[in-house]
């Protein structure tokens, strides 16, 4: 991590239920998939209270207005309830695209749990394996009371044979480098998705706050309203609200996976030193030199990961 | 100390050398374990590449699917240089056996004939 989140500044971060048992940073908290379905929910809930509120303000609207209102030019009934019918269904339409970009988010930091108990403390596991039998292969190299030349061609045997063992632990540790890396990637997406729609749906609660429906307020307001009043007054406040901070967090997921994110170029070198950890294993399991190397694989450097507040490695594209 | 008088190896190499056949029976028992945990070593990395998921962070998935086959093959090829290891040292400490028990004779019928 080389730059580390001010987690004192900004608001409360989105929840983060899961937990990665990371080597390199110890457990990270993280915002899993469920975390960020929760929130979706709740965003879907912010909706549908914004549609039923600004429906029912119509209603009590529409039971205020004279009838000789209904012929005078200028209002037309039927299309001013299409019109909010269309918001209706903007709003609804936003919220099923960000659902839509969210999905690949979800299905992301749902396996960061699976992947570090399964194949990152399987590779560990692995790596310490093979790392032990080296060791135990270099005690071998000689035998006790033989000499000679024999001895000594099993002693190089043995020494290379002890190599192989270490290669072989270099590259499942290397292995293990990459998938905790992968992790790191993954677990920091899942808690920017939920900053994300956590961010819109803080936003949209504040906004809303001054549009409270007191439904017997409302109607003793209508009753006192002028014509032009009236038609002035902005009907579906509620829903345009929402519908505006969907469409923020929708700007927001979106900009998370583009090409220029920090997160993209980690994943290619995490890729870019695993394949010259294996190409060098590869190279050196060919051959009968001495076994050195420098290729490791690093744990991710995308800083952020479950700490609260803004993570400054994502940038905003919009 | 005992000598075999130059017996001839695996490699084809002869030389005066000194063991014990015991010792040696002792190290191709380790190489056979140790042959046997590299064994089980390549069992455990099979299916890794379908374990990890990478979903969206996929850049590197290739190259993991790779590096689990070619880990997997490398480590069953190990297994089997440390099995070898151990048969090649069981021949010879037998090899030392024999030889031993050849010397031993001859010194003794060459002790009759005296």
């Amino acid at each position: 991590m080389s730059t580390p989140v001010d987690e004192t500044q900004g608001e409360k971060p989105a929840p983060r239920s899961g937990v990665a048992p990371t080597d390199t940073h110890g457990g990270v908290p993280f915002s899993n998939g469920k975390d960020i379905q929760d929130l979706m929910d709740q965003l879907r809930g912010l909706m549908d209270t914004a549609i039923a509120t600004d429906r029912a303000e119509v209603e009590i609207a529409k039971s205020c207005v004279p009838r000789t209102w209904y012929c005078t030019a200028g209002y037309d009934a039927a299309t001013t309830m299409e019109r909010f019918g269309g918001l209706e269904k903007l709003t609804q339409d936003k919220f099923a695209e960000l659902q839509g970009l969210v999905e690949p988010y979800v299905r992301t930091a749902d396996v960061v749990e699976h992947n570090m108990t399964s194949p990152f403390a399987r590779w560990k596991a692995a790596a310490a394996e093979l790392a032990s039998i080296a060791e135990e292969v270099r005690a071998m190299v000689r035998i006790p009371e033989w000499s000679g030349q024999a001895a000594d061609a099993y002693a190089a045997n043995t020494f290379y044979r002890a190599d192989q063992a270490r290669a072989l632990a270099d590259l499942a540790s290397n292995a293990k480098g990459a998938v905790e890396s992968v992790c790191i990637i993954q677990a920091t997406l899942g808690s920017t998705t939920a900053d994300e729609i956590f961010g819109a749906i803080n936003d949209a609660k504040r906004n809303l706050e001054k549009w409270e429906f007191h439904p017997d307020k409302i109607r003793s307001k209508f009753d006192k309203m002028s014509r032009n009043e009236f038609f002035a007054w902005d009907f579906y406040i509620r829903t345009s609200i929402v519908e505006s901070h969907i469409q923020s967090a929708i700007a927001g997921v979106e900009s998370i996976g583009h090409k220029s994110q920090e997160w993209q170029k980690v994943s290619q070198d995490t890729n870019e030193k695993l394949a010259a950890a294996l190409a060098e294993a590869r190279r050196w399991m060919g051959s009968r030199a001495d076994y050195i190397t420098q290729t490791t694989v690093e744990t991710a450097d995308v800083c952020g990961t479950g700490f609260s507040g803004k993570n400054t490695h994502f940038e905003k594209s919009w | 100390m005992p000598t075999n008088g130059g017996m001839t190896h695996a490699s084809g190499s002869t030389s005066d050398f000194h063991t014990s056949p015991a010792d040696m029976h002792t190290s191709s028992k380790r190489w056979d374990d140790l042959s046997t945990r590299m064994t089980t070593l390549a069992q455990s990395m099979s299916g890794l590449d379908q374990d990890m998921r990478f979903e969206i962070v996929a850049h590197a998935s290739a190259t993991y699917q790779s590096m689990q086959g070619s880990a997997q093959q490398q480590t069953t090829e190990v297994s089997s240089n440390y099995h070898g290891s151990a048969d090649a040292l069981h021949r010879s400490a037998n090899d030392y056996e024999n030889t031993e028990t050849e010397n031993t004779s001859t010194a003794s019928s060459t002790g009759d004939h005296k």
